[in-house]
Order: structure tokens, then C-alpha cells, then sequence
């Protein structure tokens, strides 16, 4: 399998960019520190040097050094609500497409119900009423991203519940439960993971959008997308660093993401083995 | 009463009260004084960019504190309705007599008795601007106090005993007992606009004098029934924006504009009225207010160039705008493309507000070692530097020494409280509290005696509070951020709460300890205290025990003794008592100070006559184009 991946350059390429971003966010600060607790009146909104590769930003902090730190929060929350929504996701839509009748149709139309839901008002009446945390960032993200694998994976059970060995686990009376998470669950692994990198960088640009709005974490943690609201006042003064490079991040992440996702799902799929 | 100045700043009107007068007849700049006759074009149009998403939506003086905001009051009814007294002698505060409809008001009998006599004026339907007008709007307040934005108790009209015309243009109250005349004027005689006998109706088809009706001392208003019948009316009308342009009440004005069309999305014209015949009458043909819905939009317009001319072009354009305040350094290149720039300072003071009834929070805050402590560390030099473009002024006062004024001495110009983390920490750890700069400082010694932390504070308690802001104001973020940073060096940790302007100003409210609403430690309204309509600047709406604008609930009886003999004293003590007060609030600190933020005005280069008022009075009547 790795071999086929390595085929796949796009691929190769985009795993090779995520392991330079985990690099720069978690090593990065160990080898250039930077005190991102506190502000400095006297260098703010400072223009890239040699001191400040990236300049400052309008509390002087160091935009390098805030790059790395943001980033670490955004790939967690991206991960986190990766595992978490993916994982929920699944078992909700296997145990809907295995079972079928009232029991699929009450699970999908409650995921229809709370796809109707606009994500993003819910995250800022949630953030507005709630203190944004890490932790409530994650819960609140994974509950609006369950829903897509949850779909997804009920088509593939739909799909795989069909086949000769599911009908034979069934005809030796094995349980629905042990039929779910031994046959359905681990032959829709392929899907279950591409769609999982897709998660995180959806998770990393919704979370771009809501720092973005001012209902990101609270000062002093930085995210990407809470730089990029910070640095946009800006962006008429010519005060570029403190835009681009944080718009360049998500970017880059998102699209790493993309293509690490492709290539698996290329490289899972045996059709087009 | 949240109402918002031009520009990035928000201000907190103090609704009520307050004072006085000044009446310093310095150097008001009137256009008259200063045009040349040769220089000055007639005519035009004149464009001025309204704050974004606020049209104005009411036209009636005598406004709620739902819709008490500058863009209704001093941008939209004071050009068509004179207040009795006009405030502010060009950038200066004070009363201007020389555009007043009043005269300065004569006190007697110490200052229990108000004459009041009027300048010949008329209405635009030919009527005189008369004492009977000034008898109509105190009647309409009296029945209807509860609907006036600067209504409270004992104020303005309780404290009129008695009240009545003494001739066409004179009108004579008995107060309930002798006040300082400064504040008086300022504070109190500033809430009068005197209103056309026209609008006293209860119907369109409706009851005046031109139209066969009783007696003036017999129509509606003059029983307390009446006057609530008619204000209903009139409000009621006052809610349809639709029909300001059309409606034969609303067109009955006494200043120096007619409003000739308002759009649903807030562009409003105004053309002059041609029966003005007081001072500074309109050299432009047409004034109009242009809408926006962002800062950004209305910058963007900016940016397009200025107006040239003012001859009406059908073109948007802006002769008179903003330049929102991340903006502030694009001035150059502002001034590069033909605009004249000017930086405007509202009259008042920034502060952020500690909740004394906080369970958790307010036996720390109650401790005055701990507020002078928590006010070394608010950088007021570095966060105008830094965080205001330069565009903003020290707090140190409750009587602001800037914009220059008469009411401010010596002291106001002195921060007692200079920036300092040393100073926090060394203060701390004098009152029983272990610092641990990067950590959190804890009371070691509980306790009321010498040295102790002080009453109410438990052993172990920490210094770490809530701070609650609005959004979108790029100058409080920062600052905000700032202070939380400075204040880790001193071990008090500071969780930041970013919310929405309505909620802070839904959330910050005087509550009592056991009370739900009383978890808030730390408010920040992202605004100033601007003295106006109340303009003689004491502190009895907001650092008096029980006052409504007084969030915290701060009390001292010391405070409020002092309040009360600024606003009681004789004329001849009114500075001294003043004086008195501003320099034990800004020792006290019942609440902490920060820089006020101004707003960078942009001018079209050949519009002449643009002196910003100082309490933020639209007055395009003074302006004109020049050849």
C-alpha cells in the first residue's frame, strides 16, 4: 500500500508538506523562541527584519513565532475533530445502512435534520453564549462534522451489506453488532480514512472562519484564522505580513490535506488499483 | 444610554444631569467671523458619510433611550430643531449664546428662580419661536418623563416647581431649591427644545391655533392627559420614516434645514429653510447624509477621492468623512489626494468598569490599594502610540483636561497612577499578596488590618477576573491584550471575554451580589463617557451611589457629598467645588482609566467652515465652499 502511495506524487508531495508543517508548529519554537505571552507596545506592527523574520503584529508579537503557535492549536483542533467526527460519524451510518428500515430512516433523518442546521450561526451563537475553549472548539466542531461521514458511510454499508460474506455472517447467525465492527466497519476503512484527512482541513478552515469572525479562542492563544481577522484591519496600511503568511498557512494546510486524501483514496480504492 | 460619536469612538451619554455651563464666550470660531465674503462660493452640495448601518430613524426632540443616538439627535434633529441653548463654541465645550435661541438664563432668589427670555425667532410656518413653545415642551416632558432619553428622578422637570410664561419670549421656573447655575444651564436647561404650537395635536387633522382651535392655554397639552394624547401622537408619527419628508408636522422647523427626502436606507437631504432668520444661515444649497454599511465602505469612498466643487454631481462622493481608526496611517496618502484632516476629541473620558457587588471579584475591587495597583498597569502613553495611531488622549480625570475646556485644573493634566508593573507588584505585595509574576498572585494575609488583603478576601483567594469587551474595535482588542499581558507580569491573570456591543452593554449592569447578572468582574464598553446632553462635566450619573449609569456600583459617601456640592454650590464655588470632586474621583478610582480614542475627520479641500463642534453637533450651516 505505502508503495502505491508513493506513486502517487500529489500525494507524496502533500505528506511531505504536512510533515514540514508539524515540524514548524511543534519543533519550530523549540529551535527560534518566542515569548508569545507578551505583547510589546514599543514593536508593534513592525515590518519584517532580521530580528523579526516576519515582522510584528499589532501587539509585537513576533508573526513567526505566533505561525508556529497557531498552527499547533489549528492542527489539533483539524486532528482531533478528524478522529472524532469520523469515528462517530461511521458507527451512526453503518448501524443505519445495516439495519435498514425505521431504524435507518429515524437515524438519517435526524442527520438530515441537523445538516439543515447552518454550522456556522450554531458555532457563533455557541461561542458568543460560551467561552470558546479548545476542548468546547473540538466538541462543537466534531457534533457539526459527524454528519457527513455518518452519510457516507451508510451508502457504503448500503453498498456492502449486499455482499456474499456479510450474507454468509448472517446466515451462520453472527450479531449485528459483530457483523458491524468486524466485516462492514474495516472493509469501509478506505473511505472512513480519506474521508477523515478531508475532516481536518474542513475542521481548520471552519475553525479559520470562526477566529476569523472574533469567535476564535481568547488571547493570548493565537490561531491562523484569528491572525488573519487581526492582521485584515491592516491590510489597507500595507501591513502584508501580518495577513499573507497566516492566509498562505491555511491554505497550504488545507490543500497538503487534500492531496494526502486523494492519494489514499487512489490508493484504498481497489478499482483503481 | 449608548450612543455613538463619529468615527471609532462609541460614547456613554450621561442621559441626565450634570452641568453646567460654561458659557466661556471664548473663541467661538463662527463662520461668519471668519468668511471672506470674496472667497465663498454659494451653493452646492455638501456630502457627509453617516456612521455605517446607522440611519437616523427618529425625528421627534423628545426621544426615548431606545432611539437616543447622535446619528437621530445631533445629526439629524438639531438641524432642523434648536435646542434652547447650543453647546460648544466651535471645538471648545461650553454654551454658545450667540447661537442659542435663549439668552443666558437669569437666576435669582439664590438661585431658586430661572428667567428665561428668548431671541426673536419664528417657526417656518411664520409663527414666533415663543415661550409658549418652551411651556409646550416641559408640559409634554412632565406627562411623558418616562419616554425622555435624560430623564431621572429628581432631575429635570422635578425639580421645577412651577413654571409659566411671563411674556411672548419670557419664561420663569421655581426650583425646588437653590442649584449651582452653571450646572443648572448646563445640565438641566440643556434638555429644552422649544417646539411649534403647531405640533400640538392629538391627529393629523389635529387641533392648532391656525385652525380655529382654543386658546393656546387651553390646548391639548395643558392638562397632563392632553400632553400624554399628544405625545402619543407625535410619537407614533415620529416612528414613520417614511413620511419625515412629506409631513406637514415634521416640516414646521425652526432651524436652519428642512429635510427634503430621507431614503429607506438612511440618505437623507436637506435643503435650507428659507424662513431661518438666525445666526449662520446656509450658503449650500443642499446638505445630504450618505449611508454606508461598513467603516470599510465608507473608507473605500474615501479612497475614490474627494467631492470637487460640491456642485451636486450625481456621483457618490464624500466631502466630510471618517477615517476608520486601523486606517489612521493611509492619512498621508489621504492628504496627498486633496483631503484636509482633522483629529476631533469628544468631550469626556474612556474607562473600564469593575463590578464592586461580584461575589468572587468585588471584595478585591473594594480595596483601593488594588485599584491603584490594577491602574499602574494600563499603559495610557503606549496604547495611544501604539494602538491608537496616535489619535487619542490620556484619562486621568473625571473632568477631562482635553479637549481644552474651562471646567479642568491643574490636576487633570496629571496621571497619579503612571504606568508601572513594579509599582502594581510592590503595591500587592505591601497589602498581604504574594506575587508571582507569570503565575498567579494569592492573598497570604486575609485579613482588615494594616498589610492585610482587606475585608472579604479569603486566604489563598487569586487574582484572576474576567474582562468582558465588545468586538470589532481594533484599538480595545489590542489594548485589551496588553493589559492582560502586563498584568500576568504582576501575577493577575485576566481571561479575556470578546462579545458582541449589545451583549456588553445588555451584560454591564448594576446588579446586587446575589444576583445572577452580577457575574460579570470586568466590563469594557469599548467607549467613552461624553458629556452630552448634560454637559457640565459632575459625576452624579455615574460615580454617585445608586446613579444609572454608575454599573459598578461603586459607593462612597465622601464621593457623593462632593457630587452633590458641584452640582448645589453657588456660582461664585461652582470651579472650586468642581475641583474638589475631579480630584478625589481621580484618586479613588472608582473605575479605570484609559485613553479616549478621537476620530480622524476628512475634509473636501475647498469646504470652509467645518470647525468640529465638541460635543459632536452637526452644523453644516457653517460651511461653504470656497472658489
Amino acid at each position: 500500500m505505502i508503495q502505491r502511495f508513493a506513486h502517487h506524487r500529489f500525494g507524496v508531495a502533500g505528506a511531505a508538506v504536512l510533515v514540514l508543517l508539524f515540524a514548524f508548529c511543534f519543533a519550530g519554537p523549540l529551535v527560534d523562541p518566542t515569548n508569545q505571552l507578551q505583547a510589546n507596545v514599543a514593536i508593534t506592527n513592525m515590518a519584517p527584519s532580521a530580528a523579526h523574520p516576519l515582522g510584528t503584529d499589532a501587539n509585537g508579537y513576533d508573526v513567526l513565532g505566533r505561525l508556529m503557535v497557531g498552527g499547533r492549536a489549528s492542527l489539533e483542533i483539524g486532528l482531533a475533530v478528524a478522529v472524532l467526527a469520523t469515528l462517530f460519524g461511521a458507527l451512526w451510518g453503518a448501524l443505519a445502512g445495516f439495519s435498514g428500515g425505521a431504524i435507518d430512516a429515524l437515524l438519517m433523518r435526524i442527520v438530515d435534520t441537523l445538516l439543515a442546521l447552518p454550522a456556522i450561526f450554531v458555532l457563533i451563537y455557541l461561542a458568543t453564549v460560551a467561552q470558546p475553549t479548545i476542548w468546547l472548539l473540538i466538541g462543537v466542531i466534531s457534533l457539526l462534522s459527524w454528519l457527513g461521514p455518518a452519510r457516507l458511510i451508510r451508502g457504503e454499508t448500503l453498498s456492502l451489506r449486499s455482499r456474499p460474506y456479510i450474507d454468509a455472517a448472517r446466515a451462520m447467525g453472527a450479531p449485528r453488532r459483530w457483523t458491524i465492527v468486524r466485516h462492514l466497519l474495516p472493509n469501509a476503512l478506505g473511505t472512513v480514512t480519506v474521508n477523515a484527512t478531508f475532516q481536518v482541513a474542513d475542521a481548520i478552515v471552519l475553525l479559520a472562519t470562526l477566529s476569523f469572525l472574533g469567535f476564535g479562542l481568547a488571547p493570548p492563544a493565537a490561531t491562523w484564522g484569528g491572525m488573519l481577522y487581526q492582521g485584515t484591519a491592516y491590510l489597507l496600511d500595507g501591513y502584508w505580513w501580518e495577513v499573507y503568511p497566516a492566509g498562505v498557512m491555511i491554505m497550504v494546510t488545507v490543500i497538503a490535506f487534500n492531496l494526502v486524501g486523494e492519494a489514499l483514496r487512489d490508493t484504498l480504492n481497489a478499482r483503481t488499483r | 444610554m449608548t450612543v455613538k460619536l463619529r468615527g471609532p469612538v462609541v460614547v456613554v451619554v450621561c442621559a441626565t444631569l450634570i452641568a453646567a455651563c460654561g458659557s466661556t464666550r471664548a473663541a467661538h470660531h463662527s463662520a461668519a467671523a471668519v468668511r471672506s465674503a470674496a472667497a465663498v462660493a454659494r451653493g452646492g452640495t455638501a456630502y457627509w458619510a453617516e456612521q455605517p448601518l446607522e440611519p437616523p430613524n427618529y425625528i421627534f426632540p423628545l426621544i426615548s433611550g431606545a432611539y437616543y443616538t447622535n446619528e437621530n439627535v445631533y445629526d439629524f434633529q438639531t438641524l432642523m430643531y434648536r435646542p434652547l441653548y447650543w453647546f460648544g463654541n466651535g471645538n471648545r465645550p461650553g454654551v454658545d449664546y450667540s447661537l442659542s435661541l435663549g439668552d443666558a438664563p437669569v437666576y435669582s432668589d439664590h438661585n431658586r428662580v430661572v428667567t428665561i427670555t428668548l431671541k426673536r425667532a419664528r417657526w417656518s410656518n411664520g409663527t414666533p419661536v415663543s415661550a409658549r413653545g418652551v411651556i409646550f415642551w416641559i408640559n409634554l416632558l412632565r406627562a411623558n418623563r418616562a419616554d425622555w432619553a435624560s430623564y431621572v428622578p429628581g432631575g429635570f422637570p422635578d425639580n421645577v416647581v412651577s413654571y409659566r410664561a411671563t411674556g411672548p419670549r419670557t419664561v420663569r421656573l421655581r426650583l425646588d431649591r437653590g442649584y449651582n447655575p452653571v450646572w443648572f444651564t448646563d445640565n438641566e436647561l440643556s434638555q429644552i427644545t422649544p417646539l411649534p404650537m403647531a405640533w400640538d395635536r392629538t391627529s393629523s387633522s389635529g387641533c392648532h391655533s391656525n385652525s380655529g382651535c382654543p386658546a393656546l392655554a387651553a390646548q391639548p397639552d395643558a392638562t397632563p392627559a392632553g400632553a400624554r394624547a399628544v405625545y402619543a401622537f407625535l410619537n407614533a408619527r415620529a416612528k414613520r420614516v417614511s413620511g419625515y419628508a412629506s409631513s406637514p408636522i415634521w416640516q414646521v422647523v425652526d432651524g436652519p434645514w428642512k429635510l427634503a427626502q430621507l431614503t429607506a436606507d438612511g440618505r437623507a437631504t436637506f435643503v435650507p429653510n428659507k424662513l431661518y432668520d438666525g445666526p449662520d444661515r446656509p450658503r449650500l444649497a443642499r446638505f445630504v447624509e450618505l449611508p454606508f454599511t461598513s467603516a470599510t465602505a465608507e473608507f473605500s469612498l474615501l479612497e475614490a477621492g474627494p467631492a470637487r466643487g460640491g456642485q451636486g454631481g450625481s456621483q457618490a462622493q464624500i466631502s466630510v468623512g471618517y477615517v476608520p481608526d486601523t486606517d489612521a496611517p493611509q492619512a498621508a496618502a489621504l492628504r496627498a489626494q486633496g483631503y484636509r484632516l482633522a483629529t476631533v476629541y469628544p468631550y469626556g473620558f474612556d474607562y473600564f468598569e469593575p463590578n464592586f457587588n461580584n461575589p468572587t471579584a468585588g471584595p478585591v475591587f473594594r480595596q483601593l490599594y488594588f485599584r491603584q495597583a490594577f491602574q499602574h498597569l494600563v499603559n495610557q502613553s503606549g496604547w495611544i502610540r501604539a494602538y491608537y495611531q496616535g489619535l487619542g488622549v490620556p484619562t486621568y480625570s473625571p473632568v477631562p483636561a482635553q479637549p481644552a475646556n474651562p471646567y479642568a485644573d491643574a490636576q487633570a493634566h496629571t496621571n497619579p497612577y503612571p504606568f508601572s508593573v513594579s509599582a502594581a507588584r510592590r503595591i500587592l505585595a505591601a497589602h498581604g499578596w504574594r506575587v508571582r509574576p507569570g503565575a498567579i498572585t494569592s492573598c497570604v494575609h486575609p485579613g482588615s488590618k494594616r498589610g492585610d488583603c482587606g475585608s472579604g478576601i479569603r486566604q489563598g483567594q487569586q487574582l484572576r477576573f474576567t474582562l468582558m469587551y465588545p468586538d470589532g474595535m481594533s484599538y480595545t482588542d489590542n489594548a485589551m491584550v496588553d493589559l492582560q499581558s502586563v498584568a500576568r507580569q504582576a501575577g493577575i491573570e485576566l481571561a479575556l471575554k470578546q462579545v458582541t456591543a449589545a451583549t456588553v452593554a445588555a451584560q454591564i449592569e448594576p446588579c446586587a451580589p446575589h444576583m445572577a447578572a452580577c457575574s460579570w468582574q470586568l466590563g469594557q464598553y469599548g467607549s467613552a463617557w461624553v458629556f452630552a446632553p448634560d454637559h457640565y462635566p459632575t459625576g452624579e450619573e455615574i460615580f454617585q451611589t445608586g446613579a444609572l449609569g454608575n454599573v459598578g456600583s461603586y459607593s462612597s459617601t465622601a464621593i457623593d457629598r462632593l457630587i452633590r456640592a458641584s452640582t448645589t454650590s453657588p456660582a461664585r464655588d461652582a470651579q472650586h467645588t468642581l475641583n474638589a470632586y475631579a480630584n478625589a474621583v481621580r484618586l479613588a478610582l472608582p473605575d479605570f482609566w484609559q485613553p479616549s480614542p478621537g476620530t480622524l475627520e476628512t475634509f473636501q479641500a475647498n469646504l470652509a467652515g467645518t470647525t468640529p463642534n465638541a460635543y459632536g453637533y452637526l452644523s453644516p450651516e457653517e460651511w461653504y465652499f470656497t472658489r
